[in-house]
């Protein structure tokens, strides 16, 4: 019976041990998840933080790679005008150049001191890649003092290469702008 | 008066069947001490392996963000476009390069457009047609007008004429351009 009484003893003291450490153990390693937990929200806030820093640098570098490309689209323009006008010959001057960005064109108007002259720049644009049709719009003699000349008109489609680059084509295919309803 | 006997056989089960039960809690309290720390160690490891994978993503995103933040600092100040900043950079163009610029006048209403570059949206900008009148000698005006190509702002040419005003005698032309120059559209409140 004694035997009995003191196994009873000993089974409860396991068990109050035991409950003992488990509470122990427990408070410790909540603390410890309390710990991890708190660290890991600090670091979520901090990773969000630095999120909305890298959202606002992409921002401002996306705006500049905008602007360049609209810079492009103008310098592309630029690029057609200069080349047209280094085909010149010294005898022939350019009074009008217009570009017509909706249908891809180029005209230009001056004055050639003779036909040949004329022939030669017509040629020159013939020969740059960026000009695919080029055709004589009008020809006309002119009289300035004792000086005949002849004024003509040129009338030039850009090739699809330079058409793609050119400014309307380059604001839709570079940025996706989208007119906002009710605007 | 009847007295029992504490060893008597009834009491002696008793004592058995206490000791069964107070074993069986012993038992049960034993495993709920083991069940529960294993669980609270696999939650404190979930979470410490969650924590170090965060710093380290922390650390990625810190350095990605450092190195764009350089780049975006690197470059020049970043302007917010609009016709009134374009025109003070044009008279400043125009006056380096000998031009007069006549004119530079809005046409009609501004559109406003939500700007999308990618997946970046860039927000709503204004876009004003403007028209430039002005004259100068031919190179004068097209180094002007080459300045477009890095203008720092959001501005893009539309359209040239450039006219001889003298039968090209002289050099002198006068031109008429048409840009499109936008302008980041303040949100009100």
């Amino acid at each position: 019976m004694n035997r009995r009484i003191r196994m009873i003893a000993l089974f409860a003291a396991i068990a109050v041990v035991a409950a003992v450490l488990s509470y122990g153990c427990n408070a410790m390693i909540a603390g410890r998840a309390d710990k991890a937990n708190a660290g890991l929200i600090s670091i979520e806030k901090r990773c969000a933080a630095i999120g909305r820093e890298t959202d606002s640098a992409k921002a401002e570098l996306d705006q500049r790679q905008w602007q360049d490309q609209l810079a492009k689209a103008s310098g592309s323009w630029l690029s057609v005008v200069n080349s047209a006008v280094n085909c010149l010959p010294d005898d022939v001057w350019v009074t009008r150049v217009e570009t017509s960005p909706k249908d891809s064109t180029l005209l230009i108007e001056g004055r050639a001191a003779t036909y040949d002259s004329l022939s030669a720049f017509i040629g020159g644009l013939h020969r740059n890649p960026a000009f695919s049709d080029i055709r004589l719009g009008s020809v006309r003699i002119v009289r300035i003092g004792n000086l005949t000349c002849l004024d003509f008109s040129v009338p030039i489609k850009l090739s699809s290469s330079a058409a793609a680059s050119g400014p309307a084509p380059a604001a839709q295919a570079n940025a996706q702008v989208a007119r906002r309803p009710g605007a | 008066m009847k007295y029992v006997k504490l060893y008597s056989p009834g009491n002696v089960e008793r004592a058995r069947y206490v000791q069964i039960a107070v074993a069986a809690v012993a038992i049960a309290v034993c495993v709920f001490v083991m069940v529960s720390t294993v669980l609270g160690v696999q939650r404190v490891q979930r979470t410490e392996s969650a924590l170090d994978k965060a710093v380290f993503q922390c650390r990625t995103l810190s350095r990605a963000a450092e190195k764009l933040q350089e780049q975006a600092a690197s470059q020049a100040f970043l302007s917010r476009g609009g016709v009134e900043s374009f025109a003070l950079q044009l008279s400043r163009w125009s006056r380096d390069s000998g031009v007069d610029v006549e004119s530079l006048s809005p046409e009609g209403a501004p559109a406003a457009m939500d700007i999308k570059v990618g997946e970046t949206k860039l927000g709503i900008w204004n876009a004003h047609k403007v028209r430039i009148n002005g004259r100068g000698n031919f190179v004068q005006v097209m180094s002007v007008l080459n300045r477009l190509r890095n203008p720092h702002m959001p501005v893009q040419l539309d359209s040239v004429l450039v006219q001889a005003v003298d039968s090209g005698i002289s050099g002198i032309v006068s031109f008429n351009v048409i840009c499109t120059v936008y302008e980041k559209k303040i949100e009100s409140s």
